[in-house]
């Protein structure tokens, strides 16, 4: 115990918000148990509902930073009291996030164990739960660790500027959305691709990786994104089959990515702690 | 959000009365509850009018012109049949995804509605205490709460109202264009058209304050809330297909959109939807209405009497 005490504001911190958290996991548990209680105990039920609520957890741990722990002392001023304690609002606000930010990075890289080790006892064929769908991708490497520093980081920028709980909620919440669907939207253009090419008898073949464009192609071998639906049109571009272009390996795109997020990541907490310093000049 | 950049961490805005209000202004508590909400009112509307540009853009945006212009003609010479389905065709596969995202969105208003009811609207005043200061003013409890209730219940009837309507017209376009397949997804568009909807809106409303007046605290209410709120329409949703006699052979679980292609025209890719074969269960048309109306029924009543309790929480705190 005393090896392990947390002194100062770290101490503080545990303390505040250690039962929250207590409590937060016990009501994921019971949303995957009484989601798994009307659907059924099939290894894809059971993998994917807990895939879908880890998948929230980095938004979750971005959440809880705005609200509750930044904009909350700020609306109530608690703040106040401690940095008039010989407690440096630098020092508050690393203490306040250094604390959640190890936490979820241990969880997340933890999960992302459990998560790969889930996956190797797939059933072949199981749709959704390629490495590649957008459900498993984040969740089977360092992807996922990254999202949480991101989404803490970004969490205590928008706890900062609008200061007050709930509404600091709402807008993180916005502000990671907007995070998260740009990552999903540039993936294709994170990595090399590869293309494959099939005739108009063998149909468009399934691409397995990450997907980037599929279409037709003509006999000259240009591509058409669009791909044709009459007979006339087929003549018209002389078209002879199709293509489908992906990326093939998980790691490369994996860690690039990964990179980029923890970028967002280090840009967020510069400007945070750059506005608390003109805040608590002013 | 705009209130938010005020440089003092502003406590609730206080009702500051003035003596001579004009004729059109709402007076007293149903005042306060406009005027401290108005934020989350705003955002409502500004919801709602955004929906519907995004509804009106997948129809008359071009991509949804390419893609009724890609099935034009389909079924006559020189084009191929109605229910040949193109996935590599942008165009189309753009807005059937937009179609279904769309149907997710209006399908998760409960659990968002549950969220700010049980934070914003209930949550947050029995916590700071001005809940209890209105009480001292010769508003009581539960005139307070019926106020809390029936004013947001109004406002998100209409909302969720108008963006059903509007929903089910940009889908019926999309029937006469063929656009949808038969099946799995047509199950998830069919219970977005209706009523049920908005009784779904409403019983977020009910979730979301009884979490508050239960838990009297802001962010669990919000948490709570949400939770439970989710949980119920996950709950509801598989008893959806024995709702009502069924006619059909098969699985009661899938349904047809009343007035699409009959679901043994359509075609089905199961490599490339998940994991359901639609076309050895689809329902009449005809049973549509019925199934709507006792689904929005359940779930009103389940709503009221969530409503009910609320009250009789309320009472006892204060007995």
């Amino acid at each position: 115990m005393s090896a392990l005490a947390l002194r100062g504001p770290a101490w503080l911190v545990a303390r505040q918000h250690g039962r929250t958290l207590g409590w937060g996991a016990v009501a994921l548990v019971l949303l995957i148990v009484v989601r798994l209680v009307l659907l059924g105990w099939t290894y894809v039920d059971v993998v994917q509902t807990c895939m879908s609520v880890i998948g929230f957890l980095p938004a979750l741990f971005g959440l809880f930073v705005a609200g509750p722990m930044i904009a909350r002392d700020l609306e109530s001023g608690a703040y106040r009291l401690l940095w008039t304690q010989s407690v440096s609002p630098a020092r508050w606000l690393t203490a306040k996030l250094a604390l959640p930010a190890a936490g979820a990075v241990a969880t997340m890289l933890v999960l992302a164990g459990l998560c790969r080790w889930a996956l190797s006892f797939k059933p072949d064929g199981a749709q959704g739960m390629e490495w590649y769908a957008d459900q498993v991708y984040p969740l089977i490497g360092p992807l996922g660790a990254a999202r949480a520093l991101a989404y803490i980081a970004i969490g205590a920028l928008v706890g900062i500027l609008v200061r007050r709980t709930i509404p600091a909620m709402v807008a993180s919440f916005v502000a990671i959305g907007i995070v998260e669907f740009a990552f999903n939207f540039a993936r294709g253009h994170l990595g090399t691709a590869t293309t494959l090419y099939s005739t108009l008898d063998e149909g468009m073949r399934g691409a397995p990786g990450i997907f980037v464009a599929d279409g037709n192609v003509t006999s000259t071998g240009a591509k058409i994104g669009d791909a044709c639906v009459s007979d006339q049109c087929m003549r018209e571009h002389d078209i002879s089959g199709y293509f489908n272009t992906y990326i093939p390996h998980f790691w490369p795109t994996q860690l690039i990515e990964t990179g980029l997020v923890l970028a967002v990541a280090a840009l967020a907490l510069t400007l945070t702690f750059r506005l608390l310093r003109t805040k608590a000049a002013s | 959000m705009s209130t938010s950049t005020s440089p003092h961490p502003a406590p609730a805005p206080a009702p500051a009365k003035t003596a001579k209000t004009s004729r059109l202004r709402p007076s007293g508590q149903l005042w306060t509850v406009l005027r401290l909400h108005r934020t989350a009112l705003w955002v409502w509307v500004a919801f709602v009018v955004i929906s519907i540009g995004v509804l009106l853009w997948v129809r008359y945006g071009s991509t949804g012109v390419d893609a009724a212009a890609t099935l034009a003609g389909c079924g006559t010479a020189g084009h191929r049949a109605c229910d040949e389905w193109m996935w590599s065709d942008t165009a189309l596969v753009t807005t059937r995804d937009r179609l279904l995202e769309i149907g997710q969105v209006l399908r998760n208003l409960a659990p968002v509605v549950a969220a700010w009811a049980g934070a914003a609207l209930i949550g947050r005043e029995l916590e700071n205490g001005t809940a209890e200061l209105a009480w001292t003013q010769s508003v009581s409890p539960a005139r307070w709460l019926a106020t809390k209730l029936a004013v947001p219940a109004a406002f998100l009837t209409v909302g969720a109202g108008v963006l059903v309507a509007s929903y089910r017209m940009l889908l019926d376009w999309s029937v006469t264009h063929h656009m949808l397949r038969a099946g799995y997804e047509k199950y998830t568009l069919y219970f977005n058209i209706g009523p049920a909807t908005v009784a779904y809106t409403l019983l977020g409303l009910a979730v979301g304050a009884l979490a508050a007046l239960l838990l009297r605290r802001a962010v669990p209410a919000l948490v709570a809330g949400a939770a439970a709120a989710w949980l119920l329409t996950v709950a509801i949703a598989p008893w959806r297909g024995s709702l009502w006699p069924v006619g059909a052979v098969g699985d009661s679980s899938l349904w047809h959109l009343p007035g699409s292609d009959s679901c043994g025209g359509g075609i089905y890719n199961h490599n490339l939807i998940d994991s359901v074969d639609p076309c050895i269960s689809a329902q009449p048309a005809d049973h549509y209405l019925p199934v709507q109306l006792v689904e929005t029924g359940i779930v009103l009543a389940l709503a009221a009497v969530l409503v009910l309790i609320s009250f009789r929480v309320l009472h006892r705190r204060n007995a």
